[in-house]
């Protein structure tokens, strides 16, 4: 287990979320999704929104990601995120209706065109996390 | 036996004081070590992404980067003020109102204009008093804010700096040094400061992962952009967590003083109670006497 496992930690401001020996890894990155898997070379990313999946000894565990940061080290992989959120907590009412209400966001200048678009992706994201 | 009655029930309304104070000592006491639990969780994501910005910015420089820059044409700076909801926390408000009034002077003395946000009721009640204009008072926080609700805080001070509204962004909190020690500070939040790592073993790792050629994805200069916004919020969220930290044990010692306090005022109306009531059956043993006396 040793040779092809990978220390995985994955951390919020308020919550060390997860602390495990895993056997890969695919985080949403913030232009794809990267698999990673053990002693890969050191990497350092920016992390969008989607699916995090952990595989372990124990079976494999799924968050939803919004931003941070990911840095793999000497084996090593950290997740830095504002949240993290197991995929099964997620509602797919409530992550349809979070689409609905983002859709009819006011989008009248370039800020509020950010946010809205910003708001359809994370709610897209979050869907698309659920069903697959 | 009026005086003794008059004693007895304020005995008893001591007594009910010390069994509040004491609950509220509890309280204090189960608050702190939660509010300390919380606290201690965000440092290491406060430390990593300290690593982070140290390992990007060897990579690339982004000196150049609005949160690093004064803007010294501007003459005017903000201070926000950590204070608490409630009282019964000894020289806590106090001594926080105290620092970020001496910040205000010396912001005049420098010459900048300063636009005061007060977190707290009891912060907010004084500078109502003595008629301090205040900028914003962000009523809706709870006691212990989520890092989201102080997000939301840090990214509107971000915007006013970019956009050249404040000089500098000042935070007065009450530093957590232990359990026994908490300190009011004065701390700059924007603009960034570069970290100097004192610590051995901080220096120690700075040299080992200064070494190590990332993978990194976007450019590093793009991501340490990404990366000093972050590192300000959970800043301002470390700030937030010590605060509350400090005013648990703050209150759980000003309540522990109050019960010992109502139990000697306990123990010393007892006494007085006792003598009032010997010196009232003395009397009435004496009238007794004397009216047997008379009798005879």
């Amino acid at each position: 287990m040793a040779d092809t496992a990978l220390h995985c930690n994955v951390i919020t401001p308020e919550l060390n979320v997860l602390d495990c020996e895993a056997t890969s890894v695919v985080l949403p990155a913030h232009d794809g999704l990267v698999g990673i898997m053990n002693h890969r070379a050191p990497m350092l990313c920016k992390l969008g929104f989607g699916a995090l999946k952990v595989d372990s000894a124990l079976g494999t565990q799924s968050f939803f990601v919004e931003s941070g940061f990911a840095q793999m080290l000497d084996n090593r992989l950290t997740i830095l995120t504002d949240r993290a959120e197991p995929i099964s907590n997620i509602k797919p009412d409530e992550a349809r209706k979070e689409l609905d209400d983002a859709l009819i966001l006011p989008s009248g200048n370039d800020e509020q065109v950010n946010a809205r678009f910003r708001a359809v992706e994370r709610a897209r994201a979050r869907i698309r996390a659920i069903s697959a | 036996m009026a005086k003794a009655r008059a004693i007895d029930s304020r005995r008893k309304s001591v007594t009910n004081i010390q069994k509040i104070t004491r609950t509220m000592q509890l309280i204090a006491t189960a608050r702190y070590q939660q509010s300390l639990a919380k606290a201690v969780a965000s440092k290491p994501y406060t430390n990593k992404i300290s690593e982070l910005v140290q390992d990007v910015s060897s990579a690339g420089s982004a000196d150049d980067h609005p949160l690093l820059k004064q803007n010294d044409e501007c003459r005017k700076r903000a201070l926000l003020l950590l204070t608490s909801n409630r009282g019964f926390c000894g020289g806590f408000n106090g001594n926080l109102i105290r620092t970020a009034s001496a910040c205000l002077s010396d912001n005049l003395v420098h010459g900048f204009d300063t636009d005061l946000y007060v977190v707290g009721k009891k912060g907010i009640r004084y500078f109502s008093f003595i008629g301090q204009k205040l900028a914003d008072t962000f009523p809706d926080l709870p006691d212990a804010p989520s890092f989201q609700q102080v997000q939301t805080i840090a990214d509107d001070f971000m915007t006013q700096f970019k956009s050249g509204t404040y000089n500098a962004v000042h935070v007065s909190y009450m530093r957590f040094i232990s359990a026994a020690r908490q300190e009011p500070e004065t701390a700059q939040l924007l603009p960034l400061q570069k970290e100097t790592s004192d610590d051995d073993a901080n220096a120690e790792t700075d040299i080992s992962s200064a070494s190590v050629t990332y993978d990194y994805s976007p450019d590093p200069g793009i991501l340490l952009a990404e990366l000093l916004p972050v590192t300000v919020r959970i800043r301002l969220y470390q700030f937030f967590s010590e605060s509350v930290v400090s005013e648990n044990v703050a209150r759980m010692v000003a309540m522990k003083s109050a019960t010992d306090a109502a139990g000697d005022m306990k123990k010393m109306l007892t006494r007085a109670f006792n003598r009032a009531r010997q010196s009232q059956i003395t009397t009435e043993l004496l009238d007794i006497m004397g009216g047997v006396e008379a009798l005879k």
